[in-house]
């Protein structure tokens, strides 16, 4: 062990044995107390659940993949079961109408205005 | 589980899950100083110390009832703290990068962490001054999982195997990581060595 690695472990050594005075670790506690206060009327009754679900997920470990896995499966399942089917064509889609639509007839401005033939007669829809 | 019966907490602990808040406070006064010199350690800033402390102590308490001793209540909530400043760390990296008005000025100016042994002699307490600066520099330039193991291991003179547990790594990996630190911390200081 070289003398600059020794220096360097007894400096890194010292500041281990430096903390705040006692006072701040009594204020520290008090602080936590009305911390503690203000969170749990803060806290919806939401948030505290979805707190411990994840605390209950991450103490599950491996088992929590094959949960995971369970309940994913029966959602599809369940999704599968509840999806409306076959009765689309009664309720959603109208029926397509056979007749035929009415013809539009063209008349010629020409043919009624007595204009000469060679003159391009202009359509008037009716 | 050999662990469980040696854990020196355990009786505290089962009176906090059983609802006494009393023993937790027993706990929060037993732990709050070794965490903070975690915190401290691994953010040097001290209202961020604070406050990540508060939260450690706040969600050990939520998640106590889950504790069911497979490790000690010490390991446990070291795990939760190392974890809890690390993810700070990795946020405060992402939102605006190290600045100075993250990092206080440094345990060497703080006169409740320098070491009272130097008081008495100044040129001594002026070289320490320096060197710890330098030093607080060259952590501050460590990855964060680097400076968790110098930290626990070299600050808080914690076992390879302790350490280990905490991080969930092998103690090959907390090895590695602290020879890589060594030798980072080293090359930092080594101009101020060859003055």
């Amino acid at each position: 062990m070289n003398k600059e690695f020794q220096e360097l472990q007894e400096l890194l050594e010292e500041r281990g044995q430096g903390v705040p005075a006692d006072e701040y670790f009594e204020e520290f506690l008090s602080d936590f107390h009305r911390r503690q206060r203000q969170d749990l009327m803060r806290r919806s009754a939401r948030s505290l659940l979805l707190e411990r679900m994840g605390v209950w997920l991450q103490e599950m470990g491996g088992a929590k993949w094959i949960y995971g896995a369970g309940a994913a499966y029966a959602l599809v399942i369940v999704s599968l079961f509840a999806w409306p089917r076959g009765n689309a064509s009664k309720e959603g889609i109208e029926p397509v109408s056979l007749e035929v639509p009415e013809q539009k007839v063209l008349h010629f401005e020409s043919e009624r205005s007595g204009k000469k033939e060679n003159e391009p007669p202009k359509a008037t829809e009716f | 589980m050999a662990e469980k019966a040696n854990d020196p907490d355990q009786e505290l602990v089962r009176r906090a899950q059983e609802g006494d808040t009393q023993a937790f406070d027993d706990l929060v006064i037993k732990y709050s100083r070794k965490l903070y010199g975690l915190v401290y350690n691994m953010t040097s800033n001290k209202e961020d110390t604070h406050d990540l402390l508060q939260e450690i102590f706040a969600k050990a308490y939520r998640s106590l009832r889950h504790f069911r001793g497979k490790s000690t209540f010490y390991t446990w909530i070291y795990s939760i703290a190392t974890n809890m400043t690390l993810n700070f760390l990795k946020k405060r990296g992402r939102r605006k990068g190290l600045s100075l008005d993250d990092v206080n000025s440094g345990i060497q100016n703080d006169t409740s962490f320098v070491d009272q042994g130097h008081r008495a002699n100044p040129r001594r307490q002026s070289n320490i001054h320096e060197l710890q600066k330098r030093l607080n520099e060259a952590l501050q330039a460590l990855s964060e999982d680097h400076r968790a193991v110098v930290t626990m291991f070299d600050i808080q003179g914690m076992p390879h195997a302790e350490i280990s547990k905490i991080l969930g790594v092998s103690e090959g990996t907390v090895r590695s990581r602290l020879y890589y630190a060594h030798q980072q911390l080293q090359g930092h200081l080594e101009d101020f060595w060859k003055r």
